[in-house]
């Protein structure tokens, strides 16, 4: 069988190790992503992860258990962080912490500037990943970072990490505060990353239209476990995992869930917009 | 005339600027919010609204036009600490407006401000702990909450000093649909007791939930009424790069399979209640 791209085997991480504060944050997580696999991971405030992706680039190294990303080891005496930050671009919750030039075409260009290419290499680089998360380069390049709104600052923070041309690429929260058409533009470029590119997702969000339109697998996590692992069609079809790990499935499930509680034979598992109309269409016709 | 506004937005223009240039956000917006009323404003990002909500209390104050308060000028600065406590604002992010190690303190935190004796401190605490529903983790530290609960502990900070306006500035963003639910539930409720709401939102679904919805473009007003006439908009609303509610694109869909079935509906429980009708069968439709 060929070697997954991640590997992750019983990674336990304690906080504050041997204080009165310690805080145990993951225990004994086991997971695995295929190359060019799309994988959401869901859960509750502190279900460990945030602490889980934090160890994908080696901002946290394993205390125990192994992490190995294309073949890098990261739990050895001395990992090639250097190396593995080549591989994984991480892009963290708050955009507004992860910018700080001036510009914005400064800002995407730092990454690809420090990793040494040449200028002409990273000015194509900065262009590609700002058109790429839908920021007009010629237009945006020369504006003032702090002049964007909210969402424009999410998606310059996305850009500069996608001009390191990841092969895995790790998001918290990527749509978070963005409006409806930068939501759906954004997952749109993140599958044709994933798609066409075969990069590798890897994403932590509490949205579940996004985990609907992108994922192919979703882990949920809960007190620093692996709580359950299914496609989106068996996690949200799941009444009892749901709710017992407070999630909000979609909102076309939670209508077919309302109806499926009114004694309406529907499959409260059908989250897309267009089946969960299907899913209506047959019990109207059924009536008739 | 009817009875004077809570808050009056009049000519509003207001830019950001930087480096000898401006960049304009809001350009002319004049609006009203009534008492008791429950305003919704969306927008693509960038469009001005969230620089628009932090003028409803004086956090930016207008280079032409003004913001009346209750009849206060907001650029008077005498008037400003008064205009803060009628018109509290929750922003984006859980984590960023808790100040307190305990939550009870962080609710009381404002009103160290408005010399309130502590008698009374403890009573409004309690009350504003009761109406976010958060009454049994008084006691808690916040930072193991979840972002819902983080975010009902951040309005029960503003309901402490008893204000008349509650700005949302994208409070449910960072939230899944069940922080999402349980933030919902506290703006009926408040909005039933005759507190004002207004909320930013790229949630269509929560802004279905207002009185009236107000949509931005490039900082002025392009579309305004209830949730209806607005949703009603499509074409109008996806070139202003917005959708309508998940109810809604169910129904439309249903209606296109189905057309006697009503492709105006947005909130999920109208969506819910239509199917009952169509397929309890004999539910005669008598009105009209």
């Amino acid at each position: 069988m060929r070697e997954p791209f991640l590997t992750i085997r019983n990674l336990s991480h304690t906080y504050m190790k041997g204080t009165p504060l310690e805080h145990v944050a993951l225990r004994e997580v086991s997971l695995e992503a295929g190359r060019g696999e799309c994988l959401a991971i869901i859960g509750h405030t502190g279900s460990g992860k945030s602490t889980l992706i934090q160890h994908l680039n080696g901002l946290l190294l394993p205390q125990s258990g192994e992490v190995t990303v294309d073949g890098l080891h990261l739990s050895g005496p001395k990992p090639d962080v250097k190396a593995l930050r080549r591989k994984v671009g991480l892009v963290f919750q708050n955009p507004e912490d992860q910018i700080f030039e001036k510009l914005v075409g400064d800002d995407v260009a730092y990454g690809p500037f420090k990793m040494g290419y040449p200028l002409q290499e990273v000015r194509e680089r900065v262009r590609w990943a700002m058109e790429l998360v839908g920021i007009s380069f010629d237009e945006y390049k020369d504006r003032p970072t702090f002049a964007l709104s909210g969402g424009q600052k999410r998606k310059v923070a996305l850009a500069g990490v996608l001009a390191l041309k990841p092969d895995l690429l790790v998001l918290d929260e990527p749509t978070a505060g963005l409006d409806p058409y930068s939501r759906n533009e954004l997952l749109n470029r993140i599958r044709e990353l994933n798609r066409k590119e075969k990069m590798t997702v890897l994403f932590v969000t509490h949205n579940m239209e996004e985990v609907a339109t992108l994922a192919d697998r979703v882990c949920v996590m809960a007190e620093g476990r692996v709580a359950a692992e299914g496609t989106p069609r068996e996690i949200f079809g799941d009444t009892r995992l749901l709710a017992e790990h407070q999630l909000g499935p979609p909102e076309a499930v939670e209508i077919l869930h309302a109806l499926h509680r009114r004694g309406h034979p529907v499959n409260p598992g059908a989250y897309l917009t267009e089946e969960a109309a299907g899913e209506i269409l047959s019990l109207i016709r059924e009536r008739e | 005339m009817s009875a004077s506004p809570l808050i009056e937005v009049k000519d509003l223009y207001f830019s950001y600027r930087t480096h000898g240039e401006t960049f304009p956000v809001l350009r002319g917006i004049t609006l009203r919010v009534n008492r008791g009323e429950h305003v919704a404003v969306i927008g693509h990002n960038g469009s001005g609204k969230s620089t628009l909500a932090k003028h409803l209390n004086g956090l930016l104050l207008p280079d032409e036009g003004a913001v009346w308060v209750q009849g206060l000028d907001t650029r008077e600065k005498k008037h400003l600490r008064e205009i803060r406590r009628r018109v509290g604002m929750v922003f984006q992010h859980p984590d960023n407006q808790l100040v307190a190690t305990i939550v009870e303190e962080d609710v009381a935190f404002g009103l160290e401000n408005l010399s309130v004796p502590p008698e009374e401190m403890a009573d409004r605490v309690t009350d504003a702990l009761r109406a976010v529903g958060m009454e049994d983790f008084r006691k808690r530290p916040p930072h193991h909450l979840s972002g819902g609960q983080k975010q009902r502990v951040a309005i029960g900070g503003i309901l402490a000093m008893r204000p008349d306006c509650l700005v949302l500035d994208e409070a449910t963003s960072m939230l899944d649909s069940f922080g999402r639910k349980e933030i919902l539930q506290v703006v009926r409720r408040l909005h039933g007791e005759g507190i004002a709401v207004v909320s930013v939102t790229h949630h269509m679904s929560e802004a279905a939930e207002a009185d009236r919805v107000i949509v931005l473009e490039k900082g002025r007003i392009a579309l305004e009424g209830t949730p209806r006439e607005v949703f009603r908009e499509r074409e109008q609303l996806s070139r202003l790069r917005l959708d309508v509610p998940e109810a809604g694109r169910i129904a439309s869909r249903v209606h296109a399979g189905h057309p006697g079935f009503p492709d105006d509906l947005y909130r999920r429980e109208e969506l819910v209640e239509a199917v009952e009708r169509f397929t309890c069968g004999k539910v005669e439709v008598n009105h009209g």
